[in-house]
């Protein structure tokens, strides 16, 4: 018996002592990286027997995701547990101290472990898991002789920022519903959070609005021209037909929501206001000063003349009306109004532009655009959400509680900063990805610019003078 | 915190998981950049290579060298002082990655030289500063690479100081033009030069007027002056738009967000290039062309030699039938951006979606969108598309501009061009000269500074003009009756002799068996016996007669339809009954039936015009100006005859006729019945379909008839007259019609082909676009038309050619022939050429004493290895092939029993045709196969 039980022992040292490989950080590869991270030598094996240990449907349904891709490329079905067993397996563990989307990953030969507050940490630590994991966890076909292993290491990590989003012009080109579907999953594997949709600009009005029927019949169609630069379309007039276009009905956008609640995704609709609404004015002419018929233009448009009336009440009627609908869409707490790049020149020769300036005890068409947007934050913030806008709107007087997106450069960014406003950093320099990526003469045809990928990396959004508190970032 | 470094690897990793999930990602990254700055001290470009990552493994290579040959891998600046090109890419584990980076880094006469400012660029695009319009470097598209200079709201005026007066005559400003941010071309440049820097005397302009546009566009505006001396050169841009200022406000070029706020009227660089030397070379034909491009490839590190007259037959249109006709061409299915290239009217014509641009505007290198495209480096323009994998080469992009820029002149393809007799050229030895294909041959050897070789010793030439006319070796008899005739016409009467021997028809049928796919057997899988061989007799018989040649093709053709036919005229049309028939059980019969009628198309088309129309059978044709309709109007000459797809075992398919002795008393005295047949039955040509129509084949499919059509014949040869009957008659009557351009020349270039090794046009096959250009046009015209002129006498022109200088000299080459003419494409020697297969074993026969000269009758088998047959059948008919006894061993070759699916196997060694279908050229292969038969 004895001997038996030295053997025992000896075998287990023998084994023991193997040499376990030792991992360096070169073989860590984590975008984004990680707040900290700790390497021990050796590492934990997958293989067909791993179990997954979830204590509520909302972790088994955030594990089914890569138990599924374990599926796909290996054929192993995992099993998921309510206990833990002795070894080799996968648990989340609740901790409510956690910050929202903070998480720690501590992997050991035994087992992996990823302790979070919520659903947000625990996804993000199963990103880094398959980002810890061989690239063939990405097949979506069989592969063999992939050692399934991932080092031992400690993780803790949190992001910088609250806001990490990603803006889709819906408007300029029209996305669906599938390819926005993509896109989220693309944000979540880059541990972004929010996707802002552009769903309005002079060339397309992209949202259903069941009151206003014809912003999609008319507004979201334009004459095709894409085989053109944006900037060489020629004009077009209200009585051509326009086959470009598109647009999400309530329907899918409301899917579309939900699906980014599951990947933590947040998503912000921008209505754009007093500008870039060619496409609205030319569904209702009346939303212009001059009650103008125009058509949905093809491409650039400078400067934006056409914008809403700010002098009429039935304006601001129209765009509670659209908000409402809008509000009734998406949950999240911002709503972005736009509001740049207005060109007054119509509200100086409106009456009753000049008539309201007249009411409100404005100086000038500047102050103007401060009252149309201060009066729309009302609304919004009568709604219980948050108004977002344009550097512009800082022209004129700030809105009391405005987020400002600053994208002429970061000017805009500080100064907002400097009020005492939230600030999210999207300057055209390094945020815009229309852009040239490589040398020009190699490239495809970009609206102009050369913002390189190390260009983008190089950018910090806390610039200057900001606080990390005051800055969030946005591409 | 942001370290780049780091990030730029962890990104790397992420580009293989987005690989992995199938995300389209950017891979600008992976682009190598480069960077010039001038030494202007010694004149040297320093050149940085770079990329986005740091300790990238970049490689280059300079010149012509091949980067995934001899890339070296790039470290420090490289110092250049001379025009180079660079290519350099990113290399992954050896691999180069992502786009290759072809740069040329140009030098001038002005490079690093002084420039005074007259009016002074913006400070906010200033390049390098006061040497930019001096230092080599060209801007990209990006107004922002730190290389251009702009001149804002104001003329661009400046002197370039050349030191000393340097020979100057030409001058190349380079600009770019981006409406969007309001960067515009001048709308004029002019140069003026002095000696003195007080006067100048303006040397050339251009102007242009403002056009909108809505491409990024990099454009040279180059003067072209007579070449002078000169010290100074000043040069002005100058933007006007007048009235075009209403249009802008209208039209809104703005931009959205994106664009920063500026104006600038024009951005310029400049840069002045070498003079080329001028070549003192004429053009002279199509070989002008061979030399240049043979120069350019040793010497393209050096300098590129263009022909100082592009010529667009021999020069632009080879380029453009490889390249450009699979888009642009005849096929209209696939053509792209409704451009055709193949016709004079497509090239000219206005192309675009607004029909307001041109490929091709002749002298205008500017406008021209296939200047443009061909020599954009923007991959998203440049034609052919890099996806197409036709790339053109340095040396015919130049071409091709240099073309235009003289005007573009259209030429119609040479072979569509009825052939004209030209007077024989002036030689400066006509006493060197036989005969007039002597003219022709010296002519162009003069103009090479070459000369004939001296004559063959008379031993030599009586072999090979024995060879060549009758396909057998001399006798001893004969060579010592040539050796001891002193007489002046001593090889004349030689040559007649062999003309008149019966070995001559023997050995012409030869070589018409593979024109005609003759063979014993039916050919497909069970490949069994078929009897053709009494339309062999009539072919030995028609040669040695001398039947002219007219009568020989229309015989064949239409024997059956001229009036009153004979049984002979009728025997010839077995011609077109020699293609395969299938005897497989469960085939679908109709679709054999049109295999039939497609390969009696193909084989008219391929042997009597040179034209590879059976191109078109499922498509127009992509290189020639042939229609799918064409080609089923074509096809439907020979759709007439009321014949089965599938025969059974031991049927003779009809229609055929029978030949008994009685028969060959009467009218068919050449066939050679053995005594031991009583009657043969002959496949031959009969329209007895008569109601049959026939339609277009979509994709070329029997069971998926389109449009009907009628006979017809293809209308770039020659439009089928309405006189002519609209059967094979008619088709025969076009063909030897005064006006059809390709029938004569196709005939005397097989023939040229038979005497000198290589045709005249070496693809005897294809006289279309894709074909080679004859090497001597004049004399190919010339024979063709004396062909005619002279009634189709064949032995005539053959007599022709081995009588000529040129067929009698020595073979025996110079070190320095080889080198000016490896391939003997100018004859300043004897072809040293093989011997076919069947020469080869009848040399053996003769020389042995072995040959039986006997003519016609049934194939024979003589010797081959056994077990071959009953290897390779199907287990029907002819499984085991029983070698003959007696004088059928030692017949001459042509008489060999040939069976389809398996040749007689030592002709084969030796590059005999296959029979399956119509051949006009042989290959010549050297294999140790062949040193194993013999």
């Amino acid at each position: 018996m004895k001997l038996k039980i030295f053997l025992l022992i000896w075998l287990l040292f023998a084994i023991s002592c193997s040499k376990p490989k030792v991992y360096t950080e070169k073989d860590i590869q984590i975008i984004p990286q990680p707040v900290e991270v700790k390497i021990q030598p050796d590492e934990f094996k997958f293989d067909q027997n791993t179990k997954f240990v979830v204590s509520n449907d909302e972790q088994k349904k955030l594990a089914s995701e890569l138990v599924n891709k374990f599926q796909k490329a290996t054929g192993w079905e995992f099993e998921m547990l309510d206990i833990a067993p002795k070894n080799n397996f996968v648990q989340f563990v609740n901790d409510d101290n956690f910050k929202s989307e903070a998480y720690t990953l501590v992997v050991t030969s035994n087992n992996i472990t990823i302790t979070a507050g919520g659903m947000a940490g625990f996804l993000y630590g199963l990103e880094t898991i398959k980002q810890l994991l061989p690239l063939e966890i990405e097949s979506s076909q069989l592969v063999s002789n992939v050692d399934w292993v991932i080092p031992n290491i400690e993780i803790k990590d949190e992001p910088r920022f609250k806001w990490r989003g990603l803006m889709l012009d819906l408007s300029r080109h029209f996305f669906d519903k599938n390819y926005i579907k993509k896109t989220i999953d693309r944000l979540a594997m880059h541990k972004m959070n929010v996707l802002h949709l552009h769903l309005v600009d002079d060339q397309g009005w992209r949202i259903e609005i069941k009151k206003y029927p014809k912003l999609t019949e008319i507004g979201s169609w334009r004459v095709d021209q894409e085989d053109k630069h944006w900037n060489a379309r020629a004009a077009v007039s209200p009585d051509q037909k326009g086959t470009y276009g598109g647009f999400l009905t309530q329907n899918d956008l409301k899917e579309i929501v939900q699906y980014a609640q599951s990947k933590n995704v947040d998503v912000v609709p921008e209505i754009e206001m007093p500008a870039h609404v060619t496409s609205a004015i030319a569904s209702y002419p009346y939303l212009s000063c001059f009650n103008n018929q125009v058509a949905v233009p093809s491409g650039g448009v400078w400067p934006l003349t056409d914008i809403y009336c700010a002098g009429k009440e039935t304006t601001f009627e129209f765009l509670e009306n659209v908000l409402l609908e809008v509000m009734e869409i998406f949950p999240s707490k911002y709503i972005h109004i736009g509001g740049d790049e207005a060109t007054k020149t119509n509200w100086k020769k409106c009456p009753h532009c000049q008539k309201r300036i007249k009411e409100e005890g404005l100086n000038n068409v500047e102050e103007l655009q401060s009252y149309f947007v201060k009066r729309m934050e009302r609304f919004i913030n009568s709604n219980g959400k948050k108004l977002i806008g344009w550097d512009e709107i800082l022209e004129g007087g700030l809105a009391p509680d405005a987020t400002v997106m600053s994208w002429r450069g970061v000017k805009g960014g500080i100064e907002a900063a400097e009020q005492g406003h939230d600030v999210i950093m999207t300057p055209g320099t390094h945020c815009y990805f229309d852009h040239y990526q490589g040398p020009q003469n190699h490239e495809p045809l970009a609206i102009g610019g050369f913002t390189p990928l190390s260009k983008v990396y190089q950018f910090d959004p806390v610039v200057e003078t900001m606080n990390e508190e005051e800055a969030a970032l946005e591409s | 915190m942001l370290n780049w470094e780091d990030f730029s690897e962890r990104v790397q990793t992420m580009f293989k998981r987005y690989e992995m999930l199938g995300i389209n990602y950017a891979k600008s990254s992976y682009l190598v950049t480069d960077d010039t700055e001038i030494d202007i001290e010694n004149q040297k470009v320093k050149l940085t290579l770079q990329n986005e990552y740091p300790n990238a493994d970049i490689r280059y290579v300079l010149g012509d060298e091949d980067l995934n040959q001899n890339a070296i891998k790039y470290s420090d600046p490289i110092s250049l002082n001379k025009t180079t090109i660079v290519k350099a890419s990113l290399f992954n584990n050896n691999e180069p990655k992502g786009t290759v980076l072809i740069d040329t880094i140009r030098f001038h006469k002005a490079v690093a030289k002084k420039v005074k400012y007259l009016t002074s660029y913006s400070e906010r695009y200033s390049g390098s500063g006061e040497f930019n319009m001096t230092n080599t470097l060209r801007g990209t598209k990006n107004f922002h690479d730190g290389k251009w200079q702009a001149w804002l709201n104001r003329d661009m005026e400046l002197i370039i100081d050349l030191n000393t007066p340097q020979a100057i005559q030409q001058v190349k400003v380079g600009s770019m033009e981006n409406q969007g941010p309001s960067i515009f071309f001048p709308t004029a440049v002019i140069v003026s030069i002095s000696n003195d820097d007080e006067t100048y005397q303006e040397v050339g302009r251009i102007e242009r007027d403002f056009a909108m546009n809505s491409d990024i566009e990099l454009k040279d505006f180059t003067i072209d002056f007579a070449e002078q001396d000169v010290r100074f050169i000043k040069v002005k841009a100058v933007f006007i738009i007048n009235k075009t200022v209403n249009m802008f406000k209208i039209k809104d070029i703005k931009s959205f967000r994106l664009v920063l706020y500026f104006v600038i009227p024009f951005v310029l660089l400049l840069f002045i290039k070498y003079a080329f030397s001028k070549s003192n070379e004429k053009y002279q034909s199509l070989n002008e062309n061979f030399q240049a491009k043979e120069i350019s490839k040793t010497d393209r590190k050096e300098n590129i030699i263009l022909p100082d007259t592009v010529d667009y037959i021999f020069h632009v249109k080879p380029i453009l039938s490889d390249r450009c006709y699979s888009c642009h061409g005849p096929d209209e299915n696939v053509r792209e951006a409704g451009l055709r290239l193949d016709t004079k009217e497509g090239a000219y014509a206005a192309i675009g979606e607004h029909l307001d641009k041109y490929a091709i505007i002749p002298g205008d290198t500017q406008l021209s969108q296939l200047v443009f495209r061909i020599n954009t480096a923007d991959e998203e323009k440049r034609m052919p598309p890099v996806t197409s994998n036709l790339a053109l080469t340095q040396y015919e992009k130049l071409l091709l501009t240099k073309w235009v820029e003289q005007g573009a002149v259209w030429k119609d393809h040479w072979a569509f061009v009825p052939p004209v007799k030209k007077d024989l050229p002036k030689i400066s030895n006509p006493e060197l000269a036989n005969n007039p294909v002597d003219y022709f041959i010296i002519k162009k050897l003069e103009e090479k500074n070459l000369t004939l070789s001296r004559p063959a010793s008379k031993e030599k030439l009586i072999r090979r003009v024995s060879f060549d006319l009758t396909g057998l070796p001399p006798t001893l008899n004969d060579l010592d009756v040539f050796l001891n005739d002193s007489s002046e016409n001593a090889y004349e009467k030689v040559v007649d002799r062999l003309l008149n021997s019966p070995a001559y028809g023997e050995h012409m049928a030869s070589n018409w068996l593979d024109v005609a796919r003759y063979a014993d057997t039916h050919g497909y899988q069970d490949d069994l016996e078929r009897v053709m061989w009494p339309w062999r007799d009539w072919v030995i018989s028609a040669f040695n007669r001398n039947l002219p040649y007219d009568q020989f093709i229309e015989w064949q053709l239409a024997g059956d339809l001229l009036p009153n036919a004979t049984l002979e005229q009728i025997v010839a049309t077995g011609f077109n009954r020699n293609h395969k028939i299938t005897q497989e059980g469960g085939v679908i019969d109709e679709e054999y039936r049109v295999e039939y009628v497609l390969d009696r198309t193909n084989t008219t088309s391929k042997a009597l015009l040179g034209l590879t129309m059976e191109c078109a059978q499922c498509h127009d044709h992509k290189f020639d100006p042939i229609s799918q309709n064409e080609y089923y109007s074509f096809y439907s000459f020979f759709n007439k005859v009321d014949e089965k797809g599938r025969i059974e075992y031991d049927e003779i398919p009809e229609p055929n006729i029978t030949i008994t002795p009685k028969e060959i008393e009467a009218a068919l005295s050449f066939v050679h019945l053995p005594d031991s047949i009583d009657q043969v039955k002959l496949m031959v040509m009969k329209d007895n379909a008569l109601d049959r129509k026939t339609f277009v084949l979509k994709r070329g499919a029997y069971d998926a008839p389109t449009d009907e059509v009628e006979p017809n014949a293809p209308n770039i040869v020659l439009p089928f007259s309405e006189e002519y009957p609209k059967n094979r008659l008619g088709l025969a009557n076009w063909l030897f019609d005064e006006n059809n351009s390709l029938t004569a020349r196709v005939a005397v270039n097989r023939l040229w082909q038979q005497i000198f090794g290589v045709g005249i046009v070496s693809t005897s096959s294809d006289f279309g676009n894709q074909g080679d250009l004859p090497t001597h046009p004049e004399l190919l015209d010339w024979l063709a038309v004396t062909y005619r002129e002279e009634g189709w006498d064949t032995k005539k022109i053959l007599k022709l050619l081995v009588m000529s200088s040129t067929y009698q000299q020595s073979s025996k080459i110079t070190p320095e022939l080889f080198e000016v003419d490896p391939e003997n494409k100018y004859l300043a020697r004897s072809n040293r050429d093989k011997l076919s297969a069947e020469m080869i074993r009848d040399n053996a026969l003769q020389v042995s004493g072995l040959l039986v000269n006997k003519i016609g009758g049934p194939s024979v088998k003589p010797y081959q290895p056994e077990g071959l047959w009953e290897e390779t059948t199907s287990g029907q008919g002819l499984t085991k092939y029983i070698m003959d006894a007696g004088e059928n061993l030692y017949r001459r070759s042509l008489y060999t029993f040939w069976k389809r699916t398996v040749p007689p196997p030592a002709m084969m060694t030796f590059d005999a045709a296959t029979r399956d279908f119509c051949s006009v050229k042989r290959q010549k292969t050297s294999t140790p196969l062949q040193a194993l038969v013999m």
